[in-house]
């Protein structure tokens, strides 16, 4: 049984989480989402008054709010992995927290793209609704993929709610949620968050 | 146990993917492709240009997608041996791989039809041209089901010693998120999800060509150490 | 609640809390916005790579290529900003 890492960072150092094949998935999405940042960063200031023109009808409150429920998701999933660590039945109600969350995240992203949708902005009606859409989209499916994942776990689970499968599977599989939560960050600062300086 | 047959069956791979380029590059000229969009003039004049091209090219096409089923096969074989008694995720895989040849089929005959006829008219020239270009991109969508499926049958493997490594199945995964932004060609003639730009064109690329270089070296290996009469539970 | 981790709560404090600032700061115009607004969602990312998907106590080759990936996205980023951008 692992210690928390609370204190105990020497006796996890040189712990690869997860499993080593893991973390090809892990960086070659990190490696194609960083071209598609720069990719972004690109057309934004090819066209700054334009995409800014876009960009001012994305709402930033619902993009903070979908910030925060995956950090918060990713805490409990964290959690969660601290709680198999020690063998302890709250593993599932954390794990099932991070699910609702996660869930609660797809709900807005819907509430989200429905506004825009409705207000005539569509996937092909501009630069940056395409990369918005586009971009989104594909983190959706990343979302999508984690939930039915953090739904497996779940299930994984005994009756007194302690994790039964190999520990490797619950942190590779954290490990992918927070992979999730980490791209998320990114878009909210390029999509939601980043001006360029010509508008001002 | 038919190593000389397997090895054999994973060189089709390879083989299918040097038609496709033989194919797509030196002959017609559309890797990178052109734009979506160019006017019915440029894009009948490319046809033209490269008109024996686009005829050969079509007919490499339809062979590639003829001659590739020993490689899906091993694939399979392998998949099958991994999953077991009930090998629903590798069904999926060789149904929706076996759907994508057809495609590559199709997509070798559209060209074909574009250039047939020298004297067709050039609305109709760039029609099946376009539909050419679609086929090459679009078949994405099936794709990803097939990388999803094959990546889940992988990493399902409970032995000690997996039958194909686990980072494989991991890969597999990648690929085929990435792949996705190819289904939205449809929707774009400029941008980064038009058929030639970065998401929907390049990335899928490289990264398809990554997942057949690594597919090799996965099988060959597995093949070496016989893997198929592995017999752990 | 012994089962909460300080460090990761701590962590995640930090973050919500930059979250909600970044929101605010982004309706200031000034050319170093976009600066700050890059590096800060780097370093968040970093605190979700390091902290919460542990990589800081993954061995050195895990640690080095997270560490290149910030890097060198943060400088493509700021490359294309400010001298792309102008």
């Amino acid at each position: 049984m692992n210690p928390a890492t609370d204190g105990n960072e020497t006796a996890l150092r040189g712990h690869i989480p997860g499993e080593p094949g893991l973390w090809v998935l892990i960086f070659g999405d990190l490696l194609v989402f960083g071209v598609l940042f720069v990719t972004y960063a690109v057309s934004l200031v090819g066209d700054p008054d334009a995409m800014g023109l876009s960009q001012q009808k994305l709402s930033r409150g619902l993009g903070l709010a979908n910030t925060i429920l995956l950090l918060t998701s990713s805490w409990f999933i964290a959690h969660a992995v601290n709680a198999a660590r020690r063998g302890s039945p709250r593993a599932r109600r954390l794990i099932l927290a991070a699910l609702a969350l996660g869930t609660a995240f797809v709900g807005v992203k819907v509430v989200e793209w429905g506004g825009h949708i409705g207000h005539g902005d569509t996937l092909n009606s501009s630069s940056f609704f395409t990369f918005y859409f586009m971009y989104t989209g594909i983190h959706l499916l990343h979302v999508l993929i984690g939930l039915g994942v953090l739904t497996w776990l779940a299930r994984q689970c005994d009756s007194s709610g302690a994790w039964t499968g190999p520990f490797a599977v619950l942190e590779g599989s954290a490990v992918f949620w927070h992979l999730v939560d980490l791209l998320w960050v990114m878009l909210f600062a390029l999509l939601y968050l980043l001006r360029h300086g010509a508008a001002a | 146990m038919k190593q000389g047959a397997l090895r054999l069956g994973v060189f089709a791979g390879p083989l299918m993917g040097t038609l496709f380029f033989i194919a797509m590059w030196p002959l017609m000229h559309i890797f990178p492709p052109y734009s979506p969009t160019l006017g019915v003039e440029e894009v009948a004049a490319h046809v033209q240009e490269n008109r024996t091209g686009f005829l050969v090219g079509g007919i490499l096409l339809m062979t590639a997608a003829s001659i590739v089923w020993p490689f899906i096969t091993v694939i399979v074989l392998f998949l099958k041996k991994i999953e077991g008694e009930v090998p629903i995720w590798t069904t999926v895989t060789a149904l929706v791989f076996t759907f994508g040849q057809f495609t590559v089929f199709l997509c070798g005959l559209a060209f074909t039809m574009a250039a047939f006829r020298p004297d067709a008219s050039l609305e109709m020239v760039r029609t099946w041209s376009d539909l050419g270009m679609f086929l090459l991109v679009i078949p994405a969508i099936p794709g990803t089901t097939q990388y999803l499926a094959t990546g889940a049958v992988i990493l399902q493997d409970r032995r000690a010693r997996p039958i194909l490594p686990r980072w494989y199945g991991y890969l597999n995964i990648w690929v085929g998120i990435l792949s996705a932004p190819g289904a939205v060609v449809g929707l774009f003639k400029i941008g980064p999800f038009a058929w030639n730009g970065i998401a929907a064109f390049w990335i899928p690329a490289i990264v398809f060509g990554v997942w057949i270089t690594a597919t090799q070296f996965t099988l060959l290996a597995a093949i070496k150490r016989n893997a198929l009469a592995d017999d752990q539970q | 609640m012994t089962w909460i981790s300080k460090r990761l709560t701590v962590f995640w404090l930090v973050l919500v809390a930059v979250s909600v600032l970044s929101f605010e700061s982004s309706l200031f115009g000034s050319k170093a916005a976009g600066a700050i607004v890059i590096v800060i969602g780097l370093l968040k990312a970093w605190i979700v790579g390091s902290e919460f998907m542990e990589i800081r106590c993954a061995p050195l080759v895990l640690r080095a290529l997270f560490g290149a990936w910030l890097v060198v996205l943060g400088a493509a980023l700021l490359g294309v900003f400010y001298i792309l951008g102008g």
